[in-house]
């Protein structure tokens, strides 16, 4: 149901777009009004909610401690898993955003029984997110070429890599063929592994069906219907400097692309994708695990309601005194 | 052979005792099982050993239907030892048992294999029934793994040894899940017992009302816990 | 126990190889015996002043709550969306990648998929979604919202209180999403309602007005700890006479209130009186602020605010300079992150220095307390104990991280490096099983009663299965832990699954390799116990 459905919604995307386009011509609508509602939203939505998480205060320091402390100084620390000054928090953040730390620790050789070196199969969620992640921003900056009049550096090295394999032409680029594997696999592990499965929600499936279709739409576009990436720059310089045009002779397919890309994007805040965003607030990794040596304000910390000592003295006088402890009132009795 | 094992570790098709970490390479059982094995040596425990895949898969599936549903699904998974102890335990114990049902004398080595699936079972709410007919379905498993083949007499002589063993294990397993229980039970007064231990030593030999020690000091209670 | 069986073998033979065909929402909750605790007792919810305290089961049908549950529930989730970051992006960002899935204790003992952590917040997620999330209001069940019904209620109880609040999940968590801290507020929330447990609410009613969890009285906390004293005296002929409240000493000591009462914590509360007194520490004890757990941290944030409170006050009121900890794992959970925040500053003390070795305690010099395994470990670095690491021979040796020093602090080598100073044979579990990986006990959080035993035996297990491993390859005969809840509940778990497996604190062992001025031979070790080899020649 929940894959069915994630199925049938990115298809009928794509025959709303295909169909506006090739029957309606609704080239204008997709192809201007809905990349800037998308764009409007994606930046409005993402603002909105790292506001709203950052309008929540962090009452606690709560790191996640994953390894030693530093406490005595003979002690070594580790300090990427156990910050305890700014510093060392970018250092761990950036290990976690960069490498996905957290998944790969999941990843462990271990021995077996019969003592032969077995990999957890953890491995592969991180292999896949991580190549998932690079060749999706990979792709995302050879995008880049559209919007910018001269190609900046870095499009070049990135192509000349990435493009290392010259099979015929164009080109093809390894970073679309990856991006699509790493996303089916991560679909194809949804089904497969029983546990996972059990948890997945349609907001889970919807996204990397919508990146596939993303995916495939782009290769199409590159490999089997040629597009014009002239009219293309000529569409994407006009959306960018605010005055719109639509040139002519491009394909039904493109649409097709840019629709399924602003649904993601439109998409985008209103879901987990946020984790983007959300990573760099999550209070377990961001703090520094130095709450003994620096006082921690927490902005709502209110008086609270506690049994004195005093309380405790007059409730328990006569037994202390029997037992020999030391008392504030001798020779009072029941408070008087 | 380091063969990643767990490519595919969560999928059920890696559940197969026998396919995992432990002992896929059933080669590694069988030589040694083979120099002393009466049954080994039978013809009976030829076709077995052949077979041995297919009943282990059923078996391990047999013992998964006493938890509730989707309970299970974790332990089906071939994990390692410490990852997934109780689906290992379980895992490694049925084929350990069965190879130790191929080879003999095997009582005294069952138990212990017994014991530490029995054990997990025992904690996991489950009635004693449910807890225990996988062993009884292990003969159910073999006569369909059988098939016609069972007809044979001579077979059919060495089917009845096995099958009286396969009995001899059921009652060991419920004598094991029994004490089990009772440990649980004996576990809970003794923790009880701690707990209040040095109260109790102190009322003995305190006042409680105006806290002075009464009893001379060396007054001791003794503690005294049930094994 | 569950109910009667009575499958076919054919039956049987049917199998179902994939998690239920159901969805989780699908699947009611069922309260299995053995596996929950008993409901708080009214008076003592009002002895805590707690809301609607009402004497109540779980196993009832009617829970007793008020007429606008649920307005309180969701009221009380707003607030705190609105006042810990922590759990509104919790709620939000999960990718539900499965990483954390199988990480929890109580799943790989036990199987529940509701307790994969990832589950167990997705039970509450599905809430939080139907009533703050704008997708969740329109499209319902579509999108994994549902309404907060009775059952609905009653499944997330049953399950926050299956949690050990251990942060194992958080380790693995790319996003460190923490489900301890959404346990937490769950468990707050449930607090509104009046629904605490009975082993939870007692002991903070006890601890509130008494001073502890067990409630001893100032006059039994100084007999249980003479009695120590007399037990010391037999085993080094050291008369041993520590202080109770008293004003002017330099140092303040806390520990949990476990070791005063409980084999075997109390041969780690002879272990403290050895140390101190070979060391000459001007030193005291406490009546009133005589536990350092804090069970109110189950409870609700200001319960544990409230019960945490009297630490700081005694210590300004006795004028000590610092604050020195006992072993336990949630209570430094608690002084290491809460604390200070709660009821801080503590400017009236000083940046803790032992006066033994000079070191400043630089990594506590604004809550100014030290846990005591980094105080020994510093005297031991220094040379400043005479130790005789073979009277522990008879001991192979394994070390328990607790989970909270583990992941909520990070003291993993100081007691390490104590446990290789005073015993000969130490053997380390499988990686995957210590340090910040470490497996829970299985009954932290208040769930270390009786009637939940079962969930308690399977919670362990894979914590007792590590165990087991090095007793088989290493003979190993006694584990070692910093934590009052572990050393009483390990005991329960390894006589279940590993009954020749022995549990201790550190510094029992500490106590027993201790050469103290002026003792007899030693032909005992704390628990009375003749040394191997050495008996003989009494
Ligand atoms: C610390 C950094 C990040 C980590 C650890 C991380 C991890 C993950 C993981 C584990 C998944 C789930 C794959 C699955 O479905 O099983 C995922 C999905 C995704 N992430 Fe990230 N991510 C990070 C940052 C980002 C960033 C910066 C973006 C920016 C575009 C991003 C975009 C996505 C997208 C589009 C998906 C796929 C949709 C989906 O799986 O539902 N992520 N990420
Ligand atoms: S590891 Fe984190 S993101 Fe992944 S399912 Fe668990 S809580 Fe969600
Ligand atoms: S905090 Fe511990 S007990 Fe709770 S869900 Fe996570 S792993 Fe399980």
């Amino acid at each position: 149901m929940r894959i069915l459905f994630s199925f049938i919604a990115v298809l009928a995307l794509v025959l709303i777009a295909y169909a506006g386009v090739k029957t309606a011509n609704l080239q204008f609508l997709f192809g201007v009004v809905v990349p800037y509602a998308a764009i409007a939203l994606f930046i409005c939505g993402f603002i909105y909610r790292v506001v709203k998480w950052g309008s929540s205060p962090v009452p606690f320091c709560i790191p996640t401690t994953r390894g030693q402390q530093k406490s005595l100084p003979w002690i070594a620390q580790n300090k990427l898993g156990n910050p305890s000054n700014t510093m060392e928090v970018i250092g761990r953040m950036f290990l976690e955003v960069f490498l996905f730390r957290s998944l790969f620790l999941n990843t462990k050789t271990e021995m077996t029984s019969s003592n032969r070196v077995v990999y957890g199969s953890e491995k592969f969620l991180w292999l896949a997110s991580i190549t998932f992640h690079y060749t999706f921003l990979i792709v995302l900056l050879r995008h880049t070429e559209f919007f910018v009049p001269t190609a900046p550096f870095f499009l070049d090295i990135i192509k000349s890599v990435d493009g290392f394999f010259e099979i015929g032409l164009p080109r093809l680029f390894l970073t679309g063929a990856v991006l699509l594997a790493s996303t089916a696999y991560l679909f194809a592990r949804r089904l497969y592994i029983p546990q996972v499965r059990y948890i997945s929600l349609a907001a889970d499936y919807f996204p990397l069906v919508l990146i596939i279709g993303i995916a495939i739409t782009g290769m199409l576009m590159r490999y089997v219907y040629l597009t014009d990436l002239v009219s293309v720059k000529v569409l994407a310089l006009g959306l960018l400097s605010f005055k719109p045009v639509i040139p002519e002779g491009i394909g039904p397919i493109f649409y097709v692309h840019l629709f399924l890309v602003s649904v993601l994007l439109a998409y985008f805040p209103l879901s987990k994708l946020m984790h983007m965003g959300g990573v760099f607030l999550s209070p377990t990794l961001n703090m520094a695990n130095d709450s003994r040596m620096t006082r921690h304000i927490n902005p709502w910390n209110y008086p609270v309601h506690v049994h004195t000592y005093e309380e405790y003295e007059d409730d328990f006088r006569e037994k202390m005194i029997g037992a020999g402890i030391p008392v504030e009132k001798e020779g009072v009795v029941n408070g008087k | 052979m380091a063969r990643p094992t767990n490519t595919n570790a969560f999928s059920d098709s890696a559940v197969v005792p026998g396919n995992g970490n432990n002992c896929g390479q059933s080669a590694c059982h069988a030589p040694e099982a083979q120099k002393e094995g009466a049954a080994a040596g039978t013809a009976l425990g030829r076709i077995l050993r052949d077979k041995k895949k297919a009943i282990l898969t059923k078996w391990l599936d047999a013992i998964m239907v006493s938890f509730p549903s989707g309970n299970s699904t974790h332990f089906r998974i071939k994990g390692d030892q410490f990852t997934n102890p109780t689906g290992s335990t379980i895992s490694s114990g049925l084929e350990a048992i069965f190879e130790g049902l191929l080879s003999s004398p095997f009582k005294a080595k069952n138990e212990e294999l017994l014991d530490g699936i029995v054990r997990i079972m025992a904690v996991q709410d489950l009635a004693p029934s449910q807890s225990l007919s996988f062993v009884f379905s292990l003969k159910r498993i073999i006569r369909e793994e059988l098939g016609a083949e069972q007809a044979d007499r001579q077979l059919s002589q060495q089917l009845t040894d096995l099958e009286s063993a396969i009995d001899g294990l059921t009652l060991s397993a419920f004598d094991i899940f029994m004490k089990c229980r009772e440990r649980i039970y004996e576990i809970k007064a003794n923790e009880a017992r701690r707990a209040n231990f040095r109260l109790l030593q102190m009322a003995d030999r305190i006042d409680s009302v105006n806290g002075r020690r009464t009893a001379p000091k060396g007054n001791k209670l003794t503690i005294k816990e049930e094994r | 126990m569950a109910s009667k069986f009575s499958a076919t073998p054919e039956e049987l033979s049917k199998i179902d190889h994939n998690p239920p065909k159901k969805g989780w929402m699908d699947t009611p909750v069922e309260f299995k015996e053995h596996t929950f605790c008993w409901g708080a007792k009214g008076k003592n919810l009002a002895a805590l002043e707690l809301p609607n305290a009402r004497d109540w089961s779980p196993a009832d049908e009617d829970w007793k709550l008020p007429e606008n549950w649920q307005k309180i529930f969701l009221d009380g989730m707003k607030e705190r969306l609105g006042k810990y970051r922590s759990f509104r992006l919790f709620m939000d960002i999960c990718v539900r990648c499965g990483a954390c899935a199988d990480k929890c204790h109580f799943f790989i003992g036990g199987g529940d998929p509701k307790n994969m952590p990832v589950l167990r917040a997705e039970l509450l997620r599905s809430i939080y979604r139907r009533y703050f999330t704008v997708s969740g209001r329109m499209f319902g069940r579509a999108a994994r919202a549902r309404d907060l019904t009775i059952d609905v209620l009653k499944e997330l109880w049953y399950y926050y209180y299956q949690c050990t609040e251990c942060r194992r999940c958080s380790v693995f968590c790319p996003y460190g999403i923490d489900q301890a801290e959404i346990t937490i507020i769950g468990r707050e929330l449930f607090n509104l309602l009046g629904l605490n447990i009975e082993w939870i609410a007692g002991p903070v009613a006890n601890c509130y007005r008494v001073g502890n969890h067990v409630g001893l009285e100032p006059h039994t906390i100084t007999s249980s700890v003479e009695f120590f004293c007399d037990d010391i005296e037999d085993v080094t002929g050291i008369r041993i006479n520590p202080t109770f409240n008293r004003k002017g000493a330099e140092i303040l000591f806390v520990a949990p209130s476990g070791d005063l009462f409980a084999d075997p914590g109390t041969y780690t509360a002879m272990g403290y009186l050895m140390l101190f007194h070979e060391l000459g520490l001007d030193y005291t004890w406490s009546t009133y602020a005589s536990e350092g757990g804090n069970f109110g941290f189950f409870t609700s944030n200001e319960m544990g605010k409230r019960l945490n409170a009297k630490i700081y006050a005694e210590a300004k009121r006795l004028g000590v300079k610092w604050i020195l900890g006992g072993e336990c794992g949630h209570m430094w959970r608690v002084l290491h992150q809460y604390m200070d925040t709660w009821n801080g500053p503590a400017d009236f003390m000083e940046v803790p220095v032992s006066p033994i070795t000079g070191t400043r305690f630089e990594n506590a010099k604004s809550t100014k307390m030290v846990h005591i395994a980094e105080f020994t470990a510093d005297l031991i670095k220094h040379g400043k104990l005479k130790l005789d690491p073979s009277r522990n021979n008879h001991l192979n040796v394994t070390w328990h991280d607790s989970c909270n020093p583990s992941r909520a602090m990070g003291l993993l080598d100081e007691p390490r490096y104590v446990l290789k100073s005073v015993c000969n044979n130490f053997y380390e579990m499988p990686e995957n099983t210590i340090r910040e990986k470490t497996f829970c006990c299985g009954s932290g959080t208040g769930l270390n009663a009786s009637e939940n035993i079962e969930l308690r035996m399977r919670g362990g297990f894979p914590r007792a299965n590590a165990v087991k491993h090095v007793r088989d390859a290493h003979g190993v005969n006694m584990m070692s832990c910093i934590c009052a809840i572990d050393r009483a509940t390990l005991k329960a778990l390894m006589e279940y699954w590993v009954p020749d497996v022995e549990i201790s604190g550190l510094h029992e062992l500490v106590g027993n390799a201790l050469i103290m001025k002026g003792e007899k031979e030693r032909t005992l070790d704390l628990r009375l116990v003749p040394l191997p080899g050495k008996a003989a020649k009494e």
